[in-house]
């Protein structure tokens, strides 16, 4: 009798855990989904307008056009402010940059000390704007799940070189894109939150249009529309090189 | 060296014919022709100040400078003025100050002016043609590969810069290379010093000569692409996670070279008047860098290897006798730079460089060597940069104490708003008098300069 009573506590218990949780849903494959729909475009062109807003509402404004092609290259180019239009990075695998900077009429190799720097003064790092290999760099662990949201725990992976102790991600189940992620520092406390929204389809993909990032430490928050975006142009792979980085 | 100064500031003043007719063509063009002409620029203005015994305002600048770039299908221009006000009221007597360019010196300069063509014949050509900077080597700033366009050391705070010249530049790109060739058909000195930045001049005289006078006359080339021309050329290739270059360079060496010393003694005294000429002598370079990262740090490396066409000798004509002396000799000699940079967790960035053989430094035997190492570190989401610099000159590892300098300084900008940058400063000096940077020593610089760019 005594045995029947624990096998039914041991039930209702399992019972209340979310099937996929309990073994159904693999965290892995999940934020292998994740990234396959960040991926899934050939290629994207998009203008991205910046706000940063400090902590006194005092505002800054960036523009810059972005054309990526696979998981691996983006070429980045500011159209605004006026004092670094021109600038323009290139980013190809393997962390290899390069940075053009038209007052030098030079491009210059950059190594990859900077990926955990912020890019240009905004809330992301270099890292968070070209982040897309998450299953290479993170280890997945599902915390929860709701009827909208796969809730996933990532713990860099020792040989990654993240900055962060973890990111927590909100997965959407319909688009299999991250509404929110929370990046904790090093010390294991919130640093920044990062929610997109207004996910749309465009050309067929899901594409987030609206991404704030707030450093909840400095009080400082980017705000990140995504406009003029196109997909699969063909945007051929020369593009993506030093020839076309120092074009204007 | 008064002649070589207003020389330059003339060619400064009056630019050659086809950059300004570039730049005009470009300010002139209709969007009808041009896809959407985009006008930018910046307003700046620079104060310095020397503090000590010789107090007093060594700059005063305000500068208007004007970008437009234009684009159409395969082809784009691109042209920059600069308005500069710049310099003290030059008066001294009453009649004088009718005159506004003495009151307020003014001055404009077509600073670029160069039209790019893509696929220019072939797919993997492009081609720029008129005035423009041709930047190679991979170091910071320290470029001891980049010898086609001239020094312009008219602000020593920033003696890295180069004049953009009248050139035709090809860029081909065959898979993996990218090989690049240069043309630029008339010489143009190096920009010297400001006038009290410069050195007093160091003549072979014996030491019962006082110099009394000195007057010389820099000789330029002959104005025909035999005497003035200059080449070069660059390969351009990764491998194996490096980029790697290398080059060759024909051309003039932008900095003369004295190649007669006339000297005349006044019979009632011991004092001489000297007649010096400059002249300068063809050279080859060959160079090699490379870029790339050893675990997270960024390393650099560039080598020269200078071969002057030929041995050049100073005829000095003393009353009595002539000799000659070596001033430059035929011997190749190497300059090189080596340098990393890296970004700690806690922001600060770090570069570091070495480099032997500083721009001005010339033949085997007279290389010196350098030391820099700048800090940076933003604040407030880069609203605020401080940054510092500390580069020391080593003339002579053997006697260290005695020939040394030390120069550098820090800098602050802030950011108040998009688009403006408010920079205060400093750049200072100590060290031995025999060195470049020790000799001047006394010249200590505070500045503050504003910008606001549209």
């Amino acid at each position: 009798m005594r045995f029947l009573q624990i096998a039914v506590v041991i039930y209702v218990m399992i019972s209340m855990i979310p099937s996929d949780i309990a073994g159904a849903a693999d965290p892995v494959q999940i934020l292998q989904e994740v990234e396959d729909s960040l991926n899934a475009p050939i290629d994207r062109e998009a203008t991205l307008k910046m706000q940063l807003i400090d902590k006194d509402g005092n505002t800054k404004n960036r523009e810059l056009t972005i054309l990526q092609k696979g998981p691996e290259k983006r070429l980045i180019r500011f159209n605004a402010p006026a004092d670094v239009k021109g600038v323009g990075f290139l980013i190809l695998e393997d962390d290899l940059m390069y940075l053009y900077m038209p007052a030098f009429a030079k491009i210059r190799r950059i190594a990859s000390h900077v990926k955990n720097e912020n890019f240009m003064g905004t809330d992301f790092t270099y890292d968070d704007m070209s982040q897309s290999d998450y299953v290479k760099n993170y280890t997945p662990v599902l915390k929860n799940e709701t009827d909208q949201h796969y809730v996933l725990e990532l713990t860099p992976k020792p040989e990654s070189e993240i900055d962060y102790s973890k990111l927590v991600m909100w997965a959407n189940k319909q688009t299999m894109l991250p509404d929110t992620v929370e990046f904790y520092d090093r010390s294991n406390r919130l640093l920044k939150t990062m929610i997109q929204t207004e996910t749309e389809q465009i050309d067929g993909y899901w594409t987030p249009q609206h991404i704030e990032m707030t450093d909840v430490q400095d009080q400082h928050k980017t705000i990140m529309e995504l406009v003029n975006v196109k997909h699969n142009q063909g945007i051929p792979d020369k593009e993506f090189t030093q020839r076309y980085l120092k074009r204007k | 060296m008064d002649k070589l100064i207003n020389s330059d500031m003339e060619s400064a003043v009056k630019p050659t014919s086809l950059s300004t007719l570039v730049v005009l063509v470009l300010f002139s063009l209709s969007s009808s022709i041009w896809a959407s002409p985009d006008l930018g620029g910046y307003v700046e203005t620079d104060t310095r100040w020397r503090p000590g015994d010789n107090e007093q305002y060594t700059w005063n600048e305000n500068r208007l400078g004007l970008k437009i770039d234009v684009q159409s299908e395969g082809a784009a221009g691109y042209g920059e003025l600069r308005f500069r006000n710049q310099g003290f009221a030059d008066i001294s007597q009453s009649d004088q100050l009718c005159d506004g360019d003495r009151i307020q010196p003014s001055r404009l300069e077509i600073y670029e002016g160069y039209v790019d063509i893509y696929g220019f014949l072939f797919d993997n050509l492009d081609m720029r043609i008129g005035k423009q900077r041709v930047a190679w080597g991979t170091a910071d700033k320290l470029n001891v590969v980049d010898n086609l366009n001239p020094d312009d050391f008219e602000d020593i705070l920033d003696f890295s810069l180069k004049l953009p010249t009248v050139s035709l530049r090809l860029d081909y790109y065959p898979g993996d290379f990218i090989v690049t060739a240069v043309m630029i058909p008339v010489f143009t000195p190096a920009r010297s010093l400001p006038q009290s930045w410069q050195a007093p001049i160091r003549l072979p005289l014996p030491s019962d000569m006082d110099l009394r006078t000195l007057d010389d006359e820099v000789i330029l080339p002959d104005n025909r692409p035999q005497e003035s021309a200059a080449f070069g050329i660059r390969i351009k290739k990764a491998i194996v996670n490096y980029d790697w270059s290398l080059s060759y360079v024909y051309n003039r060496d932008e900095w003369a070279i004295p190649t007669t010393l006339g000297i005349t003694k006044d019979s009632a005294s011991d004092s001489v008047d000297v007649h010096m000429t400059l002249e300068y002598p063809r050279q080859h370079v060959v160079g090699m860098d490379m870029a790339g990262t050893i675990g997270d740090v960024g390393v650099w490396a560039e080598g020269a290897l200078f071969l002057p066409e030929k041995k050049i000798y100073t005829r000095v004509t003393f009353p009595e006798e002539t000799q000659e002396q070596l001033a430059l000799d035929n011997k190749p000699y190497l300059k090189y730079v080596v340098g990393g940079d890296y970004t700690f967790r806690n922001g600060i960035y770090i570069n570091a460089q070495y480099l032997h053989g500083f721009f001005t430094d010339r033949g085997a035997g007279n290389l010196e060597d350098y030391f820099l190492i700048a800090f940076e570190k933003k604040f407030f989401h880069e609203d605020l940069k401080v940054r510092t610099v500390f580069a020391a000159e080593v003339a002579n590892f053997s006697d260290f104490k005695d020939h040394s300098a030390f120069f550098g300084g820090p800098e602050v900008t802030y950011y108040p708003r998009d688009n403006v940058e408010l920079i205060a400063g400093s750049f200072l000096l100590e060290g031995d008098t025999s060195t470049q940077f020790g000799q001047f020593k006394s010249n200590d610089e505070i500045y503050i300069k504003v910008k606001y760019s549209f």
